[in-house]
């Protein structure tokens, strides 16, 4: 995947407010694929369509520990998300600065 | 996902050419983006940029309130689908100066952002540049 397509898995990947809840569950600590869908109206196999966009834009970890699946949150790829934020602070500093620049010049 | 900037700065000049240059369309042109801004609510303007991966090269705007010399409110779209963001312009006079607050809020939608927000850094890029060349 190239650095866009993986920043962009990553904003859809937060799209969606079930999948962002998964991932506000899982902040709270490793769960069982099976205790997670207990806590959505979906069904078990939309969680883990679900979890698989979560997983695939590198959000969460899956190990296997028997036969269940265990999910950990990665957040550190979040930083995207944080740096698209920078994007717009980096623009209003930038142009402040630059009104500054022409307040002086225009003594 | 929620934008919520906050900035301050201090301008060793009066108040009202901090507003001159805030609320005037050439000023603007200079400092922030050609548009064609006029001091008027209800006032809809544009700010044209170079059109970036992805992006449509402009954000729509409308004047929603103007206090001069203190204080300036836009309404702030980039993208045609999202809700207008805000962004709000305060003047006040202090010891040497002006102080200039700016606020920049709204809600976006990531989905339809994520198709856009990947134009901007190259940018900015170019910014950053000439901030630390400076």
């Amino acid at each position: 995947m190239t650095t866009v397509a993986a920043n962009e898995a990553i904003f859809l990947a937060i799209a969606d407010a079930n999948r962002r809840r998964m991932l506000d569950l899982l902040a709270a600590g490793d769960s069982p694929a099976q205790d997670l869908a207990a806590r959505f109206d979906i069904s078990f196999a939309a969680v883990s369509q679900h979890l698989k966009v979560l997983r695939e834009a590198g959000l969460v970890s899956r190990r296997a520990d028997g036969r269940r699946r265990i999910y950990r949150l990665t957040p550190a790829k979040l930083r995207v998300v944080e740096n698209w934020m920078a994007t717009y602070r980096v623009f209003w500093q930038g142009r402040l600065k630059r009104l500054g620049v022409y307040l002086d010049a225009k003594k | 996902m929620k934008i919520d900037l906050f900035f301050r700065e201090f301008f060793p000049h009066p108040i009202e050419k901090v507003w001159a240059s805030v609320s005037d369309r050439t000023a603007l042109a200079v400092w922030l983006m050609e548009n064609d801004f006029e001091p008027m609510v209800g006032k809809r303007f544009r700010f044209r940029h170079e059109p970036v991966a992805g992006g449509r090269g402009w954000i729509d705007c409308e004047v929603l309130a103007l206090e001069p010399p203190s204080r300036m409110v836009w309404s702030w779209q980039s993208i045609e689908t999202d809700e207008p963001g805000r962004v709000e312009v305060r003047l006040k006079t202090v010891a040497g100066g002006t102080e200039l607050t700016l606020s920049h809020t709204g809600e976006t939608d990531p989905e339809r952002r994520a198709r856009y927000a990947f134009g901007w850094p190259g940018k900015f890029a170019d910014l950053h540049k000439r901030l630390s060349s400076s």
